[in-house]
């Protein structure tokens, strides 16, 4: 028993030694930096891992782009008519205004996400609260959305199943999804990226022969008021302002965070652009603001033939795909930023009871009809302020902040020096 | 209600909030009591939230 007693410790001990020997070599390997995606690797940042630029590029633009499938080209149609196809593009381009002076800001705090940077500079208070800010919308969005996908999956191809038991379908594998990380989120995403779009392009083109191109005129629909208007709420749904300049030190290359963050903005208004214009010239304005689903409707329409026709439970494999994939960011950006905002060394820990939450909460509203007016009259109509308004206003603070401290350490040498390794470059 | 019923329905609850708790105990155990008081404010949310919930459900 002694001996077995003393092996194990010898070799605790041999272990601790290698991992400390690990530690070490990888610090001389990255520059004196430690391999921790966020931060500056005080010890009590997550490790996400890294992943390059078409990765995060095609999970991003899969997140967003998602919404197609859902309620929101109705609620855009009803709200701005004919010049719905415009709204996406409009936010697109606000979205990616808002993310390039967020980096411009970013770029006073090398290779630093934002939280970190709002712990460290400004208080740590302010980092807490963009975190679980952000946590609370991520939780209420994918809540919110799993409910949606439910209603949809029920009402067009599983009528006879309990939603309960298609959201738990949906939750175990968004969980198994979540807990891969980053790394393996991104990956995915890329694989499922060609596929996606190949299969949003067949659905596009098949249905080509009830388009009309008439349905689109008066091209600006309700004016331009409430296509600007519409514009502005619906960046709620653009979410690379938000989780790039947070997640920014797990872009494998660093100076493609502006391009990551441009291109997914873009590239996803120009995807719900062209299907709006589909869609709309395909059911007319007063139509589409009328069906839940106009994406399911669009699959139904496809008649190539007396063989090729009703090829929508082929599309509802792309959307569930897509629904996994939203979802799974989603519930890990809610543990993730929870974690960060309580200075856990974890988060794979939090992602089941996370998904438990997200169960209850998705199951609150009592109908699919309440669920879409908290999509429109809540989340898109007050979640700019967290994705858009929030990166902007902490950003900013941050950098004055940080200006005022140097100023002052400029006037007065005999203070405290600064915190952190890129302090000490900055100021090198 | 039976009181299987009642067993199935509870057990995932109670097991998260259990999972939740000791995630919570070895932060607070490891010095981390910001990361403590998390996990345990996490564990009311998830097990108790869910527990209550299906508890309704359940009863009603």
């Amino acid at each position: 028993m002694a001996d077995s007693g003393q092996r194990t410790m010898d070799h605790r001990r041999q272990w601790r030694r290698t991992l400390a020997g690990s530690q070490k070599s990888k610090q001389r390997s990255s520059g004196g930096r430690t391999s921790t995606a966020e931060g500056n690797g005080n010890g009590n940042d997550i490790r996400t891992g890294h992943a390059g630029v078409a990765e995060w590029t095609a999970l991003l633009t899969i997140y967003t782009s998602t919404d197609v499938f859902l309620s929101y080209p109705s609620r855009v149609a009803e709200q701005t008519a004919e010049g719905a196809w415009m709204v996406p593009l409009l936010s697109a381009m606000i979205a990616a205004s808002v993310f390039w002076v967020v980096q411009l800001c970013m770029l006073r705090f090398s290779q630093t996400g934002l939280i970190t940077v709002l712990w460290e500079r400004v208080s740590p208070v302010a980092g807490m609260v963009v975190a679980l800010a952000g946590a609370t919308f991520f939780l209420v969005q994918t809540a919110l959305v799993m409910r949606e996908f439910t209603e949809t999956v029920v009402t067009t191809v599983l009528p006879s199943t309990p939603a309960a038991v298609v959201t738990i379908l949906f939750l175990v594998v968004v969980m198994n999804y979540a807990y891969k990380g980053i790394e393996g989120m991104t990956r995915v995403a890329i694989l499922l990226s060609v596929v996606m779009l190949g299969g949003l392009a067949l659905l596009l083109i098949l249905p080509l022969t009830w388009f009309d191109p008439s349905l689109l005129s008066p091209v600006m629909g309700k004016g331009v008021g409430p296509i600007v208007l519409s514009a502005l709420t619906n960046t709620s749904m653009f979410i690379p302002p938000f989780v790039l300049s947070i997640l920014q030190p797990s872009v494998r290359n660093q100076k493609h965070v502006l391009r990551i963050g441009l291109v997914s903005s873009l590239l996803t208004g120009a995807i719900i652009s062209v299907v709006l214009i589909v869609i709309i010239g395909t059911f007319a304005v007063a139509v589409t603001g009328k069906i839940p689903f106009p994406m399911y409707q669009l699959a139904r329409l496809i008649y190539v033939g007396r063989f090729v026709q009703r090829l929508e439970s082929l599309f509802v494999f792309l959307w569930s795909a897509a629904a996994v994939i939203k979802m799974g960011l989603g519930l890990w950006l809610t543990a993730y930023l929870y974690a960060r905002a309580f200075k856990m060394p974890l988060y794979r820990p939090l992602v089941v009871p996370f998904g438990l939450i997200l169960f209850v909460v998705s199951f609150l509203p009592p109908d699919v009809t309440t669920v879409m007016n908290l999509s429109g009259q809540v989340l898109e109509r007050y979640g700019w302020i967290v994705t858009m308004a929030l990166p902007l206003l902490a950003a900013l603070i941050a950098v004055v902040v940080d200006w005022l401290r140097e100023r002052g350490r400029r006037h007065d040498p005999g203070s405290d020096p600064p915190k952190g390794e890129n302090r000490e470059e900055a100021l090198a | 209600m039976s009181i299987v019923q009642f067993v199935v329905v509870m057990i995932v609850p109670v097991c998260v909030g259990i999972y939740a708790f000791n995630f919570s105990r070895w932060l607070w155990n490891q010095g981390n009591h910001l990361g403590g008081v998390g996990g345990y404010l996490m564990t009311v949310l998830s097990g108790g939230g869910a527990f209550v919930y299906f508890l309704f459900k359940l009863l009603i």
